[in-house]
């Protein structure tokens, strides 16, 4: 019997592998990102960002690119008998839940790392507010991934899967939204960096994604069933 | 008469209840006529107009009672939903289906009499700075998906695991939207609840109490009613599979609604 | 603040309460419509019960006395 562990690594490092092989979510992610920040541009007309449009503006494209690559998460599992296997295999289903979550993890966090310097370089006059941002993405990151991967794992045994994804996702993700936008809004403030009201912010973005987290482990087996 | 032996009642096991279902439907129904008359006569014939808000405010008795009703009939749709994965009992299902599907038709006059209610006080048939009426929205339109969900899925047992999954993560889902969306409105407007003398007066409190009761029966009422028809429905067609031998089920239920079905 | 005239404020409660009172009948109009249909269709498996029924003795019947009518033979037979 394999341990947790083990299967947890084995699983995450299949979906990385195959991601850095096929290359099939994060390109279209990071060009889709950057596409939007042109229509913003151009949408509200500013070249320069601050406040809450700043925050506005990062997070939904953030929202939006994440959910293209949500989509696919659990397509190939259940394309190429995923699923079947890891029903098959003696390991704890909760660590494909696990596994999903952290390989979601790893992607937004690698779309930021490229999306958000752009974002800096098109619309930032000053940086100072990137180094607390990071706070912000790693809380957000965590509650979008366990929502988009139970979401996800829903949806993909349904019909017009593509479109349940964002159906049922945008309104969970609303109090994420409402957190990460106004404790980055403070961040991007004009006149630098504004600690006021940060940290609750931020407490609202963990208290939200650890109720996700328990309501994803105590369900997920239920979807995996057949 | 060559029908009446075909004994269905004892092979399908809630077809027995089914009576005793009907005739607290009565007395329900009964019940939930006289507590929203003799709510609306309160409200328009006995208690006295709010000292800020004046007749406007008679709203707040329709359109509170809705929106917490709606609420808690969400949330019930939830343990139910956890009721089912635990147990397995498709009863549960339906039951989460029908609190959800009363809900969100309450949901539809909460949201109108919202609006109504933010035209008479503030002159806009919508304010967002009404942080209640916002999150309302939100967890309306969540829970509107739950519609194309189910439909989406077509293998029944999944639906209904699904559906399940769903009402649990929706149901865990509503307290902390409101308190997301009421910490991101930093203007806080005076409320009913908390007027400047401090609480409800008695008079206005007796009369929420009684519409409050009043639409939480309407509520039971239409759930237990939408319970006996798909009660029926299941037996219908659970009768055509046996005459025809087909296994076609029929078409009553809808494929979308979980019928009641027994073995 | 903005303040409704006094009639605007009754137009709006009255309003506000008759949308409630119309949704509720139209949400009882359309139950009843769904047990009318189920009532209809178990009419009709009454009815096909029936006649399935009376059908083996109808081709015995038919057999002995071919000129006999179509109808007056079922209707006894499933007495």
């Amino acid at each position: 019997m394999t341990s947790s562990r083990e299967a947890f690594m084995a699983l995450l490092g299949k979906d990385l592998r195959t991601e850095l092989r096929t290359m099939r979510s994060l390109p279209a992610m990071v060009l889709f990102a950057v596409t939007t920040f042109i229509i913003f541009r151009y949408g509200l007309d500013r070249t320069t960002l601050s406040g809450s449009l700043a925050g506005g503006v990062l997070w939904t494209t953030l929202l939006f690119a994440g959910i293209l690559g949500i989509n696919r998460i659990f397509v190939s599992e259940l394309e190429e008998g995923g699923f079947d296997a890891i029903r098959l295999a003696p390991v704890d289903r909760t660590v494909l839940f696990t596994s999903k979550v952290a390989a979601l993890f790893i992607y937004l966090a690698v779309l930021q790392l490229i999306v958000v310097p752009v974002f800096a370089v098109f619309f930032l006059p000053d940086w100072s507010a990137l180094g607390p941002l990071v706070a912000v993405l790693i809380g957000a990151n965590l509650g979008f991934s366990v929502l988009g991967t139970l979401i996800s794992s829903m949806a993909v045994n349904s019909r017009a899967r593509d479109l349940l994804v964002p159906l049922l996702l945008l309104p969970l993700v609303v109090p994420l939204m409402i957190a990460a936008t106004a404790a980055s809004a403070g961040l991007f403030d004009a006149a630098g960096p504004d600690y006021d009201g940060f940290g609750t912010w931020l407490l609202v973005v963990g208290l939200y994604d650890g109720i996700f987290l328990l309501v994803g482990y105590a369900v997920f087996d239920f979807l995996l069933e057949d | 008469m060559p029908y009446s032996t075909f004994s269905w009642k004892t092979e399908t096991g809630p077809g027995s209840r089914f009576n005793m279902t009907g005739r607290g439907l009565k007395t329900l129904s009964i019940a939930t006529v006289l507590f929203l008359m003799a709510g609306f006569a309160l409200v328009f014939l006995w208690v006295p107009m709010d000292a800020d808000q004046g007749f406007k405010q008679k709203i707040f008795y329709l359109h509170v009672p809705l929106a917490i009703v709606a609420l808690l009939g969400f949330i019930a749709g939830g343990v139910e939903g956890y009721r089912h994965l635990r147990t397995g009992d498709r009863r549960h299902d339906a039951n989460s289906y029908v609190f959800i599907h009363i809900s969100v038709t309450f949901g539809v006059a909460v949201l109108v009499t919202g609006a109504i209610w933010a035209k008479a006080s503030w002159g806009y048939w919508w304010v967002w700075d009404e942080p209640t009426l916002v999150s309302f929205l939100i967890v309306f339109l969540l829970y509107c998906t739950y519609y194309p969900f189910r439909y989406a899925i077509e293998d029944r047992d999944r639906q209904a695991r699904y559906a399940s999954v769903f009402a649990i993560t929706a149901g865990a889902f509503v307290p902390l939207n409101f308190m997301a969306v009421r910490m991101a409105e930093s203007v806080i407007h005076p409320r009913v609840f908390a007027t400047s003398e401090g609480g409800l007066p008695d008079s206005m409190l007796l009369t929420f109490l009684v519409c409050f009761v009043g639409i939480g029966l309407l509520w039971i009422t239409l759930v237990k009613t939408e319970m006996v028809g798909k009660k029926v429905s299941g037996q219908v067609s659970y009768l055509r599979r046996r005459l025809h031998d087909d296994g076609s089920g029929g078409s009553v239920g809808g494929r979308i609604a979980p019928s009641v079905e027994a073995k | 603040m903005f303040d409704a005239t006094p009639s605007d404020a009754v137009g709006y409660v009255f309003s506000a309460y008759l949308f409630f009172l119309l949704m509720v009948l139209v949400y009882i109009s359309i139950l009843g419509a769904k047990f009318q249909r189920i009532n209809r269709e178990l009419g009709e498996l009454i009815e096909e019960l029936e006649a399935e029924n009376a059908e083996p003795d109808a081709v015995v019947e038919a057999g002995v006395a071919v000129d006999s009518g179509s109808n007056a033979p079922r209707k006894e037979s499933s007495v």
